[in-house]
């Protein structure tokens, strides 16, 4: 009995009735709850931009933003939201792509497609700046010049640490197609390593 | 490098984090946005209840209606199926029952599986025709349209199995004349056994039922007719089958190579018969000689 208690308590009345209260209050616009919620995410999803964009400052900038963003979606949305953690990830997602729709300055098809492409010839640069330098051992440097769709599953799944139901809801892709994406990316990341050794 | 010591790598890079003097200096500038739209705090119990009622239904609830569902539907379902095995004319799952054996043929394969599932469901009929009529709570009427919401599905049984033998293939090959023999003989038997049992229950019933009687009769003759065209396949079937072996010993007479070996066996034994000669003629010279 006592074991039932403590696994229902240690399931129920974790992080997760925390963040369904922290939901509550942010819907009445309590001040206090942004704060808490600011303390409790700011750090995770600094990261998860800092490895998506070039600099420091845009990295702090677009943090910034994010909070921003969820304070006032949080307070005007009729949606239930379901996952406070995923709602805080696919914001910051987002808030990336318009960052460099508007760094592009060219008209776009489509938000994805003009990531990819950007991305792409960046990650290129830092790949070839890898091979150069021969940061072999800094992962950090092997992370961010990963594809984007390879890096943000490698930091959501291994850094941050978030469930394959989460990504999948960030990434709005199925579980299966972000389980084989992880496992592709930490190929790379191997072989990466490997080549540089 | 394996893949635990990699990801304990990449678990490193939890070690980048923002400024901490930013991270305060933002976390004041943020509230001081925010705090034109934001209210007077007035969190209470009741909200306690809504994120514990949103994380029950979110976590417990929804998984447990569904496995409900899922647990609801297929007891249910089976439930129903054995329910209405049982059933008769006039019970609610009557219909249910019809429709089983309706998608039991359906879903069966090859044309002597649904021969025979529609014979045995014929043969149902006359169990509930059975039942029905040993029961004695039910009012004449009453039981009267039973019987002949019976005898009725037991024709449309016997109208199907009819059906089935007339769109049989007759210009099939040799395979399909086997298997429509089989068929055909199977029916015929089925449905003579069938008949009789009809007929003797048309026997029972009492002369003050004319109408019940009047219809099992009908069914009767249904019955019969589908014997009797059986029996008119299964000898249709065995003179196509007589047909095809004559023709095929017919060919085999006709076979070219055969008629060149009798021919050659022919030449072989006039030869025999000229050497033999050419024997006599020289032995009879050698005896003239001798003579000489």
């Amino acid at each position: 009995m006592c074991n039932i208690y403590a696994y229902l308590s240690s399931t129920i009345m974790s992080l997760s009735l925390k963040e369904k209260l922290l939901l509550v209050r942010l819907k009445k616009k309590d001040k206090d709850a942004f704060g808490e919620l600011y303390d409790l995410y700011v750090a995770s999803i600094y990261r998860f931009i800092f490895f998506k964009v070039p600099t420091r400052q845009d990295a702090e900038d677009l943090t910034s933003e994010t909070f921003l963003k969820i304070w006032n979606y949080v307070a005007e949305t009729q949606e239930e939201v379901k996952n406070l953690k995923s709602l805080l990830y696919t914001t910051a997602r987002n808030l990336v792509v318009d960052f460099y729709r508007k760094k592009s300055q060219v008209q776009l098809v489509g938000d994805e497609e003009t990531l990819l492409k950007i991305e792409d010839s960046r990650q290129q640069n830092i790949l070839s700046q890898i091979d150069i330098k021969a940061e072999v051992n800094n992962i950090e440097e092997i992370i961010k010049g990963l594809k984007d769709e390879y890096r943000e599953v490698i930091v959501m799944r291994y850094v941050e640490q978030l469930s394959i139901t989460e990504i999948a809801e960030v990434l709005n892709k199925s579980k299966g197609s972000v389980r084989v994406l992880v496992h592709r990316a930490l190929k790379v990341v191997k072989e990466t390593i490997e080549k540089n050794v | 490098m394996t893949e635990e010591k990699l990801i304990k790598k990449i678990k490193s890079l939890k070690n980048v984090k923002p400024r901490s003097e930013w991270q305060t200096l933002n976390r004041d500038f943020l509230l001081s946005q925010i705090n034109q739209t934001a209210e007077e705090k007035s969190f209470g119990w009741q909200d306690y209840v809504v994120a514990f009622g949103s994380l029950f239904r979110q976590r417990l609830l929804e998984p447990a209606v569904v496995m409900l569902l899922v647990l609801g539907f297929s007891v249910g379902s089976s439930l129903v199926v054995n329910a209405s095995f049982y059933s008769l004319p006039g019970d609610g799952l009557y219909p249910v029952k019809l429709a089983l054996e309706s998608v039991q043929i359906a879903v069966s394969s090859g044309d002597e599986r649904k021969v025979e599932l529609k014979i045995e469901f014929a043969k149902k009929r006359i169990n509930e025709f059975d039942q029905i009529a040993s029961r004695s709570d039910d009012q004449t009427q009453e039981k009267n349209d039973k019987l002949a919401a019976v005898v009725q599905e037991l024709q449309r049984n016997v109208a199907s199995v009819q059906n089935h033998i007339n769109n049989i293939d007759k210009d099939g090959n040799q395979s399909d004349h086997d298997r429509t023999l089989r068929i055909a003989i199977t029916i015929s038997n089925e449905t003579k056994q069938l008949a009789q049992s009809l007929d003797q229950k048309a026997k029972t019933i009492s002369e003050t039922d004319p109408e019940i009687k009047q219809i099992v009769d009908q069914a009767v003759e249904s019955v019969q007719a589908v014997t009797v065209s059986a029996d008119k396949l299964v000898e249709e079937e065995k003179q196509s089958a007589i047909a095809t072996s004559t023709d095929q010993i017919i060919d085999q007479d006709n076979q070219p190579g055969e008629v060149l070996g009798e021919s050659k066996d022919l030449t072989e034994q006039s030869s025999q018969a000229e050497v033999e000669s050419a024997d006599n003629s020289q032995s009879e010279s050698t005896a003239t000689n001798i003579e000489n």
